[in-house]
């Protein structure tokens, strides 16, 4: 018999105990330096709130808090300074002042040694929902929504489906997203979809009726005694962030995903600083 | 008729008087009847190959004649002879007693030059090289000729001078095949067995072909055996093959060839998934393939020969799991190819060749998952189809008219269907419903390219080729040149050079990474330009002693080009419409390339190198600068040899080198608001890292037996990776924890993973042919 074969096996053996190449590659990667981070949503029920934090290199230790908690943070509107928010030293600062609808403000965190970081402004935005009918119904199996649209109105379902792991006593909870119209949507049709939500543009809904199901019969315990949609209205930036910040969270579990950077309005760092309302209706 | 008629008028006024006559060979296996293309025929030491119908035409000017014609695994027809008017002569050729496979100790005649952007490779050179578990293949035997690479490993689709997947035009008996590939890369849907040859043109591309910018794969089928039936069946680690030739009338005019082949990995995944049907194992993973082939062949009457051929594959990839979110996904894809082609011999000096064809490639994904909270059950599900498909007819003219002049010409009507996304979504009891939209494009082409050989030494090609396309309300029309040159500089040298601009109507957006078909195809638009591909090329060869050497170097230029958009992926945020691309981009690609070919003796091999540098821009990418395309690979290295031994044993040895491609790496990260302990990353500039090099070795031994019955054997060992190296496939951005020397958990650190595909993987398979 030819030596071959042997010779065959013996490579498959030697090859199989002893794989070359690395399991973890090291790379010099430049560092821009640090920066600071600002997550900040206003609305009319609550003052204004930031949690600050910093950046770190990207492959680095992820364990320690990287919360900055001596920073000088003010929002200012179209007159000045409005207002000075105060750190209690977890990272979190909390002001005085609770935003009005459609008024612009902005943010601005100082720390020393960092550059300072502003965001653009943002206001929460009016919206013209002028009429929401439902359909009337004994059972919650299915809910109609009529809608009648003033302005620009998009409609987005975003990741409702996260609310049902924490749940809400004793009412279950179903949302949707509207985006009054800031010139960012450019066509008729839908212009954001992923698995779990939808939107569409307010242009080809401007004083029209349009409807649309939940079908909750899946989603809903027919024992619960209330069911209650809130409707939030998110400025532009927002939507953007959610949306982008949306596909960063899916496209870490798909690996053959282009990389993609979360949208921010913050000039010198990161994050975002937006205005949102909400409105609720149970039953 | 009246084309022709025209054509044949024309050619008789062309004609001049100064010659003896015209030779017109067909060359033939003698036993099957089958042509041979490509076989070298000298004729008073001037050389030309047969076509693909085994012709060749001479003009003879001096008598008597000594022809001398060889061909791989015949003997050699070596007669004198004296021809005093135009004739056409049947040259029989007799196999040699060795079966084809075997590499046999016969020398090759020279054409006298030898070109790198144009390849011919015949089905025992596939055979011949290592295989990957145990299946030969036709795309992954051309990667280790210069300028032809494949992505990384796991990716489909071919690389050819910087160029993508979707500009390679591949045609399989004039018909096109919209996607070659199962599943991963592993194979292409072409059987080695049921095809006669494979051309390959790199650049200086001749004026009949267009639409695709970087490549031409020409695969013809077999024409079947028209005197013998006859057949194979191998089976090897992962799929089996039949093949079936023969008569199909007792004349010797008309013969069928027939090939299968089945992947039964889906059988053994069953066996091995049979715990998941116990509860055993929470995941599921199954796949299979089938290809099969049917040509019919017939000789109609004396110069006029009928071609029909049929081919089909089918993939089917599934995965289930049962923990995270109950997901369940399929995915189906395949081709339907069919062409019908007449050849038709008017006279000595002309020729057509008429084609029709249909090809069609469509592919679904079905996606369900199922997540459960506090006895809730929220459904998702996602399917997403879409279809390609082409028919077109085809006339195209050779005309030889003396010693210096042969004219090529023809028309071409091709029509496009391309649906690139239906995509139906269902969550939370809210269906959507988006269809990209339902294209067609007509295309008209005409062409004509004069081939000039004012001395023996001095060869030149001029073509011109019009193409238009219709879109809806967008009429494209384009004049694309094409010209080449050979110059014998001495006997055993030459050099060429050639340019060539085309025109491509079609993008595709491909999967960056995940062999996965799922890729979408775009028709071209006002807001989605053709893509427009110019090249120049310059080179030399050396015949040396048993040796070709050939340097090649060349320049390419794509304009409008697209790219995928930021967070673009292909199942859960897949390309909505025009804006999730970005467009109008350039790309740039140069280098140098060298063959070293020993094909004498019973020691075959090749050494390529390639030193290459391959650039894309886009206005509001990398802020408008160039960067490296991702498949920018700086050194290729490829080394093929193949050994012919003893007691029927043969052996292969392969080595590939590839420098690491360009990917993207964050360069800063921070916490994300919504999720602890999530970070979001920061991307600033575009594929400014490098992966690790590419290398890998693979062996084959094989072992040929002729029966007593002349049937023979052939039992393959193949070794692929035989030394097991972690090439990349991709990288990824882990957690990972840490401990010191005590053992001490310290804390997690990010680290860059790297994330291997192929182990060292052995094969064998076994091939018995009758005959």
């Amino acid at each position: 018999m030819s030596k071959w074969p042997i010779a065959s096996v013996l490579i498959l053996i030697i090859a199989g105990n002893f794989r070359c190449g690395k399991n973890y590659l090291t790379y010099d990667l430049p560092y821009e330096g640090d920066r600071i981070v600002i997550y900040s949503f206003f609305d009319p029920e609550h003052v204004f709130k930031a949690e600050l934090f910093k950046t770190k290199p990207a492959v680095s230790d992820t364990t320690k808090d990287i919360h900055i908690n001596n920073a000088l943070v003010i929002v200012t509107n179209a007159s000045g300074l409005l207002d000075t928010l105060l750190g209690d030293g977890s990272g979190i600062y909390t002001g005085h002042i609770t935003p009005e609808i459609a008024v612009n403000y902005r943010i601005t965190a100082s720390v020393p040694g960092y550059p300072e970081a502003t965001s653009a402004w943002s206001h929460i935005p009016e919206y013209s929902l002028d009429q929401i009918e439902f359909d009337q119904f004994e059972k919650i199996e299915e809910i109609q929504m009529h809608l009648t649209y003033v302005g620009n109105i998009r409609i987005s379902n975003f990741d409702t489906s996260s609310l049902y792991y924490y749940g809400f006593e004793p009412e279950n909870t179903y949302d949707i997203f509207l985006v009054p119209d800031q010139a960012i949507f450019k066509k008729c049709g839908v212009i954001e979809h992923d698995l779990l939500g939808q939107a569409f543009s307010g242009d080809c809904l401007e004083d029209t009726d349009d409807s649309f199901t939940i079908d909750v019969l899946n989603n809903v315990e027919p024992t619960w005694p209330s069911f209650k949609l809130n409707f939030y209205i998110l400025s532009p930036e927002l939507f953007q962030y959610m949306k982008t910040w949306k596909r960063h969270f899916t496209n870490d579990i798909i690996i053959y995903a282009e990389p993609s950077n979360v949208y921010t309005n913050i000039e010198n760092g990161y994050g975002i600083f937006a205005g949102r309302n909400m409105i609720s209706k149970i039953f | 008729m009246s084309i022709y008629l025209l054509v044949y008028f024309l050619s008789t006024v062309l004609y001049t008087n100064s010659y003896d006559a015209i030779l017109v060979g067909i060359v033939l296996d003698v036993n099957s009847k089958e042509v041979l293309p490509g076989a070298y025929v000298s004729i008073n030491s001037e050389y030309v190959a047969t076509d693909e119908y085994g012709q060749f035409k001479k003009e003879i000017a001096i008598n008597p004649v000594h022809l001398h014609i060889s061909y791989v695994g015949y003997e050699d027809i070596d007669t004198v002879m004296t021809f005093a008017r135009d004739t056409q002569i049947v040259f029989n050729m007799t196999p040699l007693s060795l079966p084809e496979i075997l590499v046999t100790e016969k020398q090759e005649a020279r054409l006298g030059y030898h070109q790198l952007d144009k390849i011919r490779m015949l089905p025992k050179d596939i055979e011949f090289q290592p295989q990957l578990l145990g299946e030969a293949d036709v795309l992954k035997s051309l990667t280790i000729l210069p300028g032809i690479s494949q992505g990384t490993e796991g990716t489909t689709g071919l690389f050819v001078r910087g160029g993508t997947p979707d500009q390679n035009l591949i045609l399989l008996d004039k018909a096109i095949v919209f996607n070659p590939n199962h599943l991963f890369g592993f194979l292409s849907v072409f059987n080695p067995d049921a095809l006669q040859e494979i051309e390959v043109y790199k650049g200086g591309f001749p004026a009949k072909y267009g639409g695709k910018l970087s490549s031409i794969l020409d695969l013809s089928v077999r024409q079947g055996d028209k005197t013998h039936t006859k057949g194979s069946f191998t089976l090897s680690t992962i799929a089996s093959k039949v093949a079936l030739e023969g008569p199909l009338s007792s004349s010797d005019k008309w013969s069928y060839q027939l090939n299968g082949r089945y992947c039964y990995l889906g059988i053994v995944s069953t066996i091995i998934n049979s715990r998941y049907k116990q509860g055993k194992q929470p995941e599921r993973v199954g796949y299979s393939f089938y290809d099969g082939y049917l040509k019919l062949h017939g000789n109609l009457s004396k110069g006029i020969t009928l071609s029909s051929q049929l081919f089909y594959n089918h993939d089917i990839y599934s995965y289930e799991d049962k923990t995270f979110d109950k997901g369940r996904l399929s995915i189906n894809w395949g081709n339907l190819v069919s062409s019908t082609q007449l050849h038709t011999s008017f006279n000595h000096r002309l020729f057509a060749t008429t084609t029709v064809y249909y090809s069609k490639y469509d592919y679904s994904l079905n996606y369900t998952s199922t997540e459960s909270s506090q006895d809730l059950n929220t459904r998702t599900s996602f399917i997403n189809t879409s279809l390609l498909g082409e028919y077109g007819l085809k006339m195209d003219l050779d005309q030889y008219v003396n010693e210096k002049y042969q004219l090529n010409f023809g028309v071409q009507w091709q029509n496009t269907v391309i649906n690139p996304s239906n995509q139906i979504t269902e969550s939370s009891g809210t269906t959507y419903n988006h269809n990209y939209g339902h294209e067609q494009i007509a295309k008209y082409n005409v062409y004509g390219e004069l081939h000039y050989q004012p001395t023996h030494k001095l060869e030149i090609h001029i073509g011109l080729r019009g193409v238009g396309a219709q879109l809806n309300d967008t009429t494209f029309l384009a004049i694309e040149p094409r010209i080449r040159s050979t110059y014998q500089i001495k006997a055993d040298q030459t050099a060429s050079i050639a340019f060539s601009i085309m025109h491509q109507w079609d993008h595709l957006i491909a999967n960056s990474a995940l062999g996965l078909p799922n890729d979408i195809w775009l028709p071209a638009s006002r807001q989605l330009p053709p893509q427009v591909g110019y090249q120049i090329q310059a080179g030399w060869s050396k015949l040396l002693d048993k040796y070709n050497l050939s340097i090649e170097a060349y320049y390419k230029q794509m304009n409008h080009q697209i790219a995928v958009e930021q967070g673009i992926d292909f199942v859960v945020n897949p390309p909505e419409n025009i804006n999730s691309f970005k467009r109008n981009g350039v790309g740039k690609t140069y280098g140098v390339e060298a063959l070293l070919e020993k094909k004498s003796g019973s020691w075959h091999g090749t050494l390529s190198y390639v030193l290459s540098w391959n650039w894309r821009k886009f206005t509001d990418l990398n802020a408008g600068n160039w960067y490296p395309f991702r498949y920018d690979r700086r050194h290729d290295i490829a080394i093929s040899n193949q050994l012919q031994g003893n007691n029927g044993w043969s052996y292969g040895i392969n080595w590939v080198f590839q420098s690491g491609g360009a990917f993207t790496l964050p360069e800063s990260t921070y916490p994300s608001y919504q999720i602890d302990g999530d970070y979001i990353s920061v991307y600033k500039s575009v594929n400014q890292y490098r992966l690790p090099s590419y290398h890998r070795l693979d062996l084959s031994f094989k072992n040929t037996k002729i029966k007593s019955s002349g049937n023979f054997r052939v039992w393959s060992f193949d070794i692929y990776n035989a030394y097991n190296r972690k090439n990349t496939y991709y990288l990824s951005l882990q957690n990972v924890s840490v401990y010191d020397s005590t053992g001490s958990y310290l804390g997690k650190v990010q680290q860059i993973k790297n994330i291997s595909l192929f182990p060292v993987i052995p094969s064998i398979s076994y091939k018995y042919i009758f005959k």
